[in-house]
């Protein structure tokens, strides 16, 4: 079975079928897949200007990081699920969609990024963190928002491109 | 064709969707720091800081942020205006989006200023969240409600 055979397999379970074939479910999620997305760059943006140092210099930035992680996780969650179903409801099309994969790969980036400031926060001393930000903090902030944005361009753009869909 | 002027933006095919990138940008940034000072007042994210010191820290960014929003808001409306003029969740959208300006600059702001958390401080933030999500719903749906040209050919 081939991938895109799966995927349709997928996409045509009753479930699926009844998101793809409404009239409604489709921009609901979506907007509530953009309504995350708004909360989830307010606080991804207040963090990573402070990490770079242009901004909210009163606050600790561990501080910031520890406080803002369960809603901006709670935010995430409601982009992931709302984009989980959209993307499951046409899984073929999507899969064919060269800016879809782009945005993927984008995701996947920022999932190796989390996890590597993760470690990044624990092994700066907390000290270091409430004066000005390490140097590696900075560009780990700078390079947090080149991604975010690269999401948004290619997420954007994923409804301008016409791929034809393998039926089977 | 009513007019014989063009709309530059109508005459490159990569306008429209760089534009709807500043707009989503823009809102996005718009709205996330305006949620950050109404989390706050509903006691949850940044505790350590009283809602008005968030509010005024965040208040630059929240106006560049909704400037950007609505000059390319603006600039997306030129390309097709009198579709966007009979669209009903286009109206409903600018409708949401005023109410939703003018409650963030006076009901809430006035709100942010109490140093409690009380009840009715806790209402205006669910209502400014509540607000801007449907300003997101009204431009979502804009591209999904049929509209009611009253001239041309649409079957």
């Amino acid at each position: 079975m081939s991938i895109v055979s799966y995927l349709l397999a997928i996409q045509n379970t009753s479930f699926f079928s009844v998101i793809r074939e409404s009239a409604y479910a489709y921009p609901i999620l979506l907007s509530f897949h953009l309504c995350g997305i708004a909360l989830s760059a307010g606080m991804v943006l207040v963090t990573d200007l402070r990490l770079m140092g242009i901004s909210f210099g009163s606050y600790p930035a561990d501080e910031m990081v520890h406080q803002l992680r369960i809603p901006k996780l709670f935010g995430l969650a409601v982009v992931l699920t709302c984009g989980l179903l959209i993307a499951l409801s046409n899984a073929a099309r999507y899969y064919s969609n060269p800016l879809f994969r782009i945005k993927m790969a984008l995701l996947a980036a920022l999932l190796v990024h989390a996890i590597g400031t993760r470690r990044l926060y624990a092994d700066a001393r907390m000290s270091d963190l409430r004066k000005l930000s390490p140097l590696s903090l900075r560009w780990a902030a700078i390079v947090s928002l080149i991604l975010w944005t690269g999401v948004v361009i290619a997420g954007r753009g994923i409804g301008y491109v016409r791929v034809s869909v393998p039926q089977h | 064709m009513l007019l014989a002027i063009e709309n530059p933006l109508n005459q490159s095919a990569l306008a429209f969707p760089t534009l709807e990138v500043f707009h989503i940008i823009g809102f996005a940034t718009a709205i996330g720091t305006i949620a950050l000072v109404d989390l706050r007042m509903l006691g949850l994210g940044l505790l350590n800081r009283s809602a008005l010191q968030l509010q005024r820290d965040t208040s630059v960014w929240t106006f560049s942020a909704l400037t950007i929003a609505i000059v390319s808001g603006l600039l997306l409306f030129s390309t097709d205006p009198d579709m966007y003029y009979l669209n009903l969740s286009f109206v409903a959208k600018m409708l949401c989006l005023m109410v939703a300006i003018i409650w963030q600059y006076t009901i809430r702001r006035k709100a942010a200023m109490s140093e409690t958390s009380t009840v009715t401080s806790r209402l205006v933030a669910i209502l400014s969240l509540l607000l801007w999500c449907s300003v997101i719903f009204g431009g979502i749906f804009i591209g999904f409600v049929d509209i009611g040209l009253g001239f041309g050919g649409r079957g």
